[in-house]
């Protein structure tokens, strides 16, 4: 690797990573065995792979809860989201989440005293929202942010095409000339390695590797966004008949890219899934593409000529 | 030539001919998955009373004789050049298609187990008979260009319907569910096998066009027999290692009540959705990518599965299941159907095809299914507990994948090396 593009990797992912959280900083609390009883608040992410949690009533827990296996019994609030794999769930009266529940298995209990303010998903790994998301921000709050992570995103895309124009442009023209075989890929790889990393993650020793997968996938999805972005960019500057450089055409489009993608989010059901299936696109372009390093060529069902 | 070319054409016999071979696939691979595979275990424990180990013994001497069946027809209509002769095949279709109905109407009347064993010969006779009638038809209906996106339709079609129709893995739940199938088929493909139309006659021609005769791998016909054997070899390893590792869980409530049998139907629906979507992409690589790479995924895929399971298992009795486990099942299931659907006519001719697909399904899937059957039955015999079998399976899962990544890199090396040196 180039010595100039070491310091631009490094930009690129301290930029990723300072994107997790508003303070940079992140907490997780890991229990795998053992009872305890949160009886005070607690800041950061929560996950169970064994053993068993209680919050008490007087107790938050500022964060999201994901319970993989053991058990959970909720009685205070929960500012975030709570996600089932497996295990034994118990919303006590008073029990409040304020986020959304998503149950993809093992056995919930549910007092009907107990709130759950975002919305209630069973069985599916997949999200598919039935409204749009709530959110405490006001629409021109909504729309800034969107703009804010357009621009930062359109930055990034502008610094990749800089420093990887080819392997991205290969990534892109994988996207748009084999947009099937990249969804199906980027379908098989998104199932497979999410599950290969939760896999991961059960053995606790390997959950830094597990973490370093999810950056890689993560990376990957984020190329993807940019590959469809600068597609989109080099389309509307030959549209307008404008020659301002690679990089302003990634920038440019990847900016209006992220923003449509916002508009889209809006739509219930359709935008959530146009959303997903785009994302899915570009991820499966990286890997078909080995991260842009080779041309993905199909193979040709030749037709005799005889 | 492909459907999209055929519909702009307005071309109604090549659309027509999609839809014939995408139902009666389709219809029998449903019949097969779950009256077969399922409803007669039940019939045999619930209804004549046979033990467990005494129904799984005469399961596996089913899938002896269909083996046998199926080469046995696929070797006599080889060598009478049925393989293109589209109504001959037709008819075939219609007579196995009716046996069948006959089969399930008079399954109930079976009291005994020797009568259960001769009806089952006559089920293997049936099945083994329709498998080069049925998987041959493709080089008349389908055209090669097509084949990978028609065996994911099969395969989603097929798991769809089993997922989502089958509330009740019961043997009357079943027969109810196939007499009307079956009856239904029987007629259409009567008026279909003796029927006198223009479309049909089409249809008697279209294997005599290069798009729909020549198999994909046909075009080099160096290597064809290695690729067979090799392709045998891996299919049959994965059937092996699926029916090995599913006999044991389908033993085994908790796994089935949380996933395939679950009341609620959102989560039989959610297993359904990844078939259908496992069986699409799989249909789209198919044609895309080099077969090695779905086969790479299916072992890797099943490796992933049964180290969740033997994790899980492992932990101890949880109060539920996770989801993430029937998932990745679902999807390997899904991938290696849709490489069996689309293989074996890929790698024929119209003269070829019978022989063909029955060496590749009978020696792969039967006899897989033969000896995992018996594998299963002395595991359980011998005591060893369900943490080993999966233990078991996971480590020939693994094993495979090893293997088929090193096959892989080495025939990417030689590839490389020819490349280089031409």
């Amino acid at each position: 690797m180039k010595p100039r593009k070491l310091p631009f990797l490094l930009t690129l992912l301290a930029f990723f990573l300072s994107a997790c959280s508003d303070n940079g900083m992140q907490r997780l609390t890991l229990v795998t065995q053992g009872r305890h009883t949160l009886a005070e608040s607690m800041q950061g992410d929560l996950i169970v792979l064994g053993g068993a949690v209680t919050l008490s009533p007087e107790a938050t827990l500022h964060g999201s809860l994901h319970l993989l296996r053991g058990e959970a019994t909720l009685a205070g609030r929960v500012t975030g989201d709570v996600s089932q794999l497996g295990g034994w769930l118990v919303l006590a009266p008073g029990a409040r989440i304020e986020g959304g529940l998503q149950i993809a298995g093992g056995d919930l209990e549910r007092s009907p005293f107990s709130k759950v303010v975002g919305s209630v998903n069973r069985g599916g790994a997949v999200l598919f929202s039935k409204a749009p998301a709530r959110s405490p921000v006001p629409p021109l709050g909504r729309l800034s942010k969107a703009l804010l992570d357009s621009l930062l995103l359109g930055l990034a895309a502008a610094a990749l095409v800089h420093f990887f124009p080819g392997p991205l442009l290969l990534v892109a023209e994988s996207a748009t000339h084999h947009p099937a075989v990249s969804l199906a890929m980027g379908f098989l790889v998104g199932v497979v390695d999410g599950s290969l990393l939760v896999t991961m993650a059960y053995t606790i020793l390997l959950i830094p590797v597990a973490l370093l997968g999810l950056l890689v996938l993560g990376a990957a999805v984020a190329i993807g966004w940019i590959a469809w972005g600068t597609t989109l960019g080099l389309a509307l500057f030959r549209l307008l008949k404008i020659n301002l450089g690679l990089g302003w055409a990634a920038f440019a489009g990847t900016v209006a890219f992220g923003l449509a993608q916002a508009g889209l989010s809006l739509l219930p059901y359709l935008g959530s899934t146009l959303n997903l299936l785009i994302a899915l696109t570009g991820f499966g372009a990286v890997f078909l593409t080995r991260f842009g390093l080779q041309r993905f060529r199909p193979q040709v069902i030749e037709e005799a000529l005889t | 030539m492909s459907f999209l070319q055929f519909v702009r054409e307005r071309n109604g016999p090549a659309v027509f001919g999609y839809a014939l071979f995408v139902g009666m696939l389709s219809a029998g691979y449903y019949y097969n998955l779950t009256f077969v595979q399922l409803g007669l275990e039940d019939f045999g424990t619930g209804w004549l009373g046979l033990s467990a180990q005494g129904i799984a013994c005469d399961m596996a001497l089913f899938a002896l004789l269909t083996c046998l069946a199926a080469l046995v027809s696929g070797f006599w209509m080889q060598r009478h050049g049925w393989g293109r002769r589209f109504r001959l095949k037709l008819r075939l279709a219609f007579f196995v298609v009716l046996a069948q109905t006959a089969l399930t109407a008079i399954c109930p009347l079976i009291r005994h187990e020797w009568l259960f064993l001769a009806w089952l010969a006559a089920a293997a006779v049936a099945l083994g008979l329709g498998v080069p009638a049925l998987f041959s038809l493709a080089v008349d209906l389908i055209p090669t260009r097509d084949r990978g996106m028609v065996a994911g339709l099969v395969t989603a079609l097929a798991y769809f319907a089993a997922e989502t129709l089958s509330t009740s893995w019961t043997f009357e739940a079943f027969r109810a569910q196939m007499l009307v199938l079956t009856a239904s088929g029987a007629l259409l493909t009567g008026m279909l096998a003796f029927a006198r139309h223009p479309w049909l006659d089409r249809l008697a021609q279209q294997h005599r066009l290069p798009a729909f005769g020549r198999g994909r791998f046909t075009r080099r016909p160096s290597g064809l027999h290695n690729r067979l054997l090799f392709l045998i070899v891996a299919m049959f390893a994965i059937y092996f290692i699926d029916s090995l590792g599913f006999l044991r869980l389908l033993k085994t409530p908790v796994y089935m009540q949380s996933a395939w049998q679950s009341p609620d139907l959102q989560v039989r629906l959610f297993i359904a959705a990844m078939h259908v979507a496992g069986a699409l992409a799989a249909g789209i690589l198919y044609a895309s990518l080099n077969e090695r790479h779905l086969f790479l995924w299916v072992f890797g895929i099943f490796a992933l599965a049964h180290l969740q399971y033997s994790f899980d298992i492992r932990l101890g009795p949880g109060p539920g299941a996770a989801l993430s486990m029937p998932m990745l099942y679902a999807l390997a299931v899904s991938l290696y159907t849709v490489l069996n659907f689309a293989l074996w006519a890929d790698l024929s001719t119209p003269d070829s095809i019978c022989m063909r697909s029955a060496l590749g399904v009978a020696l792969s899937g039967w006899t897989a299914t033969f000896l995992s059957t018996a594998l299963a039955i002395y595991l359980q015999g011998v005591g060893v507990s369900l943490e080993r079998h999966i233990q078991i399976v996971d480590a020939l899962a693994l094993l495979f994948f090893t293997t088929a990544l090193t096959l892989a890199f080495f025939h990417s090396t030689q590839l490389s090396h020819a490349e280089a040196t031409s």
